[in-house]
């Protein structure tokens, strides 16, 4: 397999790519249900829960949000919160978050604040689809969950898609219908998974011969999930249910019958998300209290450097086949 | 899996090399191999030879690999190629053009047979990324490159049978230069001007070159230079390679002795407006790779045109001779076209 890795500089996002009060109202309508939800605290109350990544006991609790408790996998180092599917999708279904996600001033924010993002992912995209299929142009491809216009429009108008279909998204547009695909794109889906091998098998049954799928997640083995822990800001139930390691992610994919062809974590703000919430970190963490203390811009931009080459960053991206 | 039957002829470092990739594929059976030095071929249990062409004929075979000194690869590349046999031959294909055209009128005249040479370069994980980027266009098209590839050298460098001008026949450029100067014609196309300056710079008393700059032309404008060093001092392996969108930097090499750095390819696009960065700094992209399958790629093509049919996609003979008439007019030291 291709093991590589990816990383851009440190400093030249000068944009939060949320902005604050949409962000306080996503929170809002995410807390509200979790209150309402008898599902909290089952983490702890529950001897032993298997993984559900890698299916193993060894869990333990690792940090509460709102008093749902997140659980980490001793074996594959992935966190989860044990959970029901029923409920998953009572949340996903949110009528005011919906509204508020589809909004023109939401989408409008995300233009603005992750437009450039989306332009890197695209060109991204393209390479690697190139790079394993020698083509990048006119291909068949669906598009898991985007819920952002933006993305969407730029993958549409990149001369990736011949055809182009948006499955299973908030967005109320209409796309063609495909019975395969040569790229399924898969992005910031899995943190809503209960069953991450099961979603990921249905995926693999979308793809043609030889197509690939592209996904990207938030993964808990990062250094600033793991260094602030129930303390991240932009980890919340049950927004984020699942946060497999980077480990995991490769398991996952295999269970579904992918071969993995690469997996990156070329994400960038670890060090930044760390910063901004420097005076939540435990007080026992003395490494990282120190880093913060002494170290210079430089030195902290090449440590996310660090984070991104050692597979340390917490925003994994990975392209994989159907295993023959 | 269909077994192809190999004999290797020369089972120095390269030989040994292909020994093994050949058993990490496994659709390779070797029934032979052969080397001067009988002491090369100990603790090998295939049959053993000194002398190549009784290896040859005394062997039932479908393909031959020629790992031996350049002097002795053009008569070994022809006489498994008239025998009927597939080969894969180590480069530079020869000492020189007339060893190389000598090869390919025996190819042409045979009805192109499989016959691959050894530009294992082009197997490297960086040179492949390198080459998805550019015919991909993401950074628009090539317009200039840049490449050194430097040796430290060593105690007896001057004494290898590399700078021995009889049986190899050039020095670093010839050696190791040939495979820069074949990633350069693999991603900017034939060149067709060529200005050189081939020197002893510090190995005075060698009979090759220890050092070879070269600016090169294609048809179509756009330009390469070249730097061959032997006196590099710290081994190096740098290629820039300028499009009219962005700028792709392959840095380091993997080699089993990891002597020429970490392996990486680093692309930028143009962002005059900043959009990605401070000026002159846009977003920068790297790749790096902790493993080197180029031989195991190398040695697939192969098997896939011996057992398959596969045409052979990379070390053509056509390569071999644009090459070789290439570091003809380097050594020539031509000023203009």
């Amino acid at each position: 397999m291709l093991k590589a890795y990816d990383y851009s500089e440190l400093g030249q996002q000068t944009k939060e790519i949320q902005d604050a009060e949409l962000f306080r109202r996503e929170k809002e309508g995410a807390l509200k249900f979790v209150l309402n939800h008898s599902q909290r605290s089952q983490g702890r109350s529950m001897k032993k829960r298997e993984c559900i990544v890698c299916g193993s006991t060894h869990t333990r609790f690792i940090f509460s949000r709102w008093d749902v408790d997140y659980l980490f996998c001793d074996e594959c180092c992935s966190i989860f919160v044990p959970i029901d599917e029923e409920t998953i999708q009572e949340y996903l279904a949110i009528k005011e978050m919906k509204e508020l996600r589809i909004s023109d001033d939401y989408q409008e924010q995300a233009e603005c604040r992750r437009g450039r993002i989306w332009d890197e992912l695209v060109m991204w995209a393209q390479f690697r689809i190139y790079r394993y299929l020698g083509k990048n142009i006119d291909l068949d491809v669906i598009d898991y969950g985007n819920r952002y216009l933006g993305s969407v429009e730029r993958f549409r108008r990149s001369g990736l898609c011949r055809h182009y279909e948006l499955r299973d998204s908030i967005m109320p547009l209409e796309t063609e219908k495909l019975p395969a695909a040569d790229v399924v794109l898969y992005m910031n889906q899995l943190q809503h998974e209960v069953n991450p091998v099961s979603t990921l098998q249905k995926l693999n049954q979308q793809l043609k011969e030889g197509g690939i799928l592209i996904i990207n997640t938030r993964i808990g083995s990062g250094f600033d999930i793991l260094t602030l822990k129930g303390s991240m800001d932009s980890i919340f139930p049950y927004e984020h249910i699942m946060l497999p390691s980077k480990k995991g992610l490769e398991m996952i994919l295999e269970q579904a019958g992918f071969e993995l062809l690469e997996i990156t974590t070329p994400g960038t703000r670890d060090m930044e998300a760390v910063l901004r919430n420097q005076d939540r970190i435990e007080e026992s963490n003395f490494f990282v209290k120190y880093l913060l203390r002494t170290a210079d811009k430089a030195i902290l931009a090449d440590f996310q450097q660090f984070l991104q080459k050692s597979g340390l960053s917490s925003f994994a991206q990975a392209v994989a086949r159907v295993r023959k | 899996m269909e077994k192809i039957k190999a004999v290797i002829i020369g089972m120095g470092r390269m030989g040994r090399t292909r020994y093994d990739a050949m058993q990490r594929h496994g659709g390779y059976e070797v029934v032979a191999l052969c080397d001067k030095e009988i002491s090369n071929l100990d603790g090998y249990m295939e049959r053993k030879f000194s002398d190549w062409k009784d290896c040859i004929d005394s062997s039932e075979m479908d393909a031959v690999f020629v790992c031996t000194y350049n002097v002795v690869i053009p008569e070994i590349v022809c006489y498994s190629l008239e025998k009927g046999y597939a080969v894969f031959s180590e480069k530079p294909p020869g000492r020189n053009l007339q060893d190389t055209l000598r090869m390919k009128n025996v190819y042409d005249g045979l009805g192109a047979p499989v016959l691959k040479y050894g530009f294992n370069h082009r197997y490297h994980n960086s040179v492949m990324e390198a080459k998805a980027l550019l015919d991909s266009r993401i950074l628009g098209d090539i317009v200039c490159a840049r490449g050194v590839y430097g040796k430290a050298g060593s105690p007896g460098f001057a004494r290898e049978w590399r700078n021995d001008a009889q049986i190899s026949g050039g020095g670093i450029m010839l050696d190791q230069g040939i495979h820069m100067l074949d990633l350069m014609y693999y991603f900017m196309g034939e060149f067709t001007e060529i200005q050189s300056s081939v020197d002893q710079l510090v190995w005075k008393d060698m009979p090759t070159e220890d050092s070879a700059f070269s600016i090169l032309r294609t048809a179509d404008g756009k330009v390469a230079s070249l730097h061959s060093s032997a006196i590099q001092w710290r081994h190096k392996f740098s290629l820039d390679l300028i499009c009219t969108k962005g700028f792709i930097s392959l840095d380091g090499l993997l080699t089993s002795t990891c002597s020429y750095g970490e392996e990486k390819i680093s692309y930028y696009r143009k962002d005059l407006e900043q959009k990605t960065g401070g000026l002159g700094r846009p977003m920068e992209h790297t790749m790096c790779f902790d493993s080197d399958q180029s031989w195991d790629y190398e040695i697939k093509e192969f098997y896939e045109a011996v057992a398959e049919g596969a045409p052979i996609r990379e070390g053509t003979i056509r390569d071999a001779v644009n090459l070789m008439k290439i570091l003809e007019r380097i050594y020539k030291g031509e000023k203009t076209c």
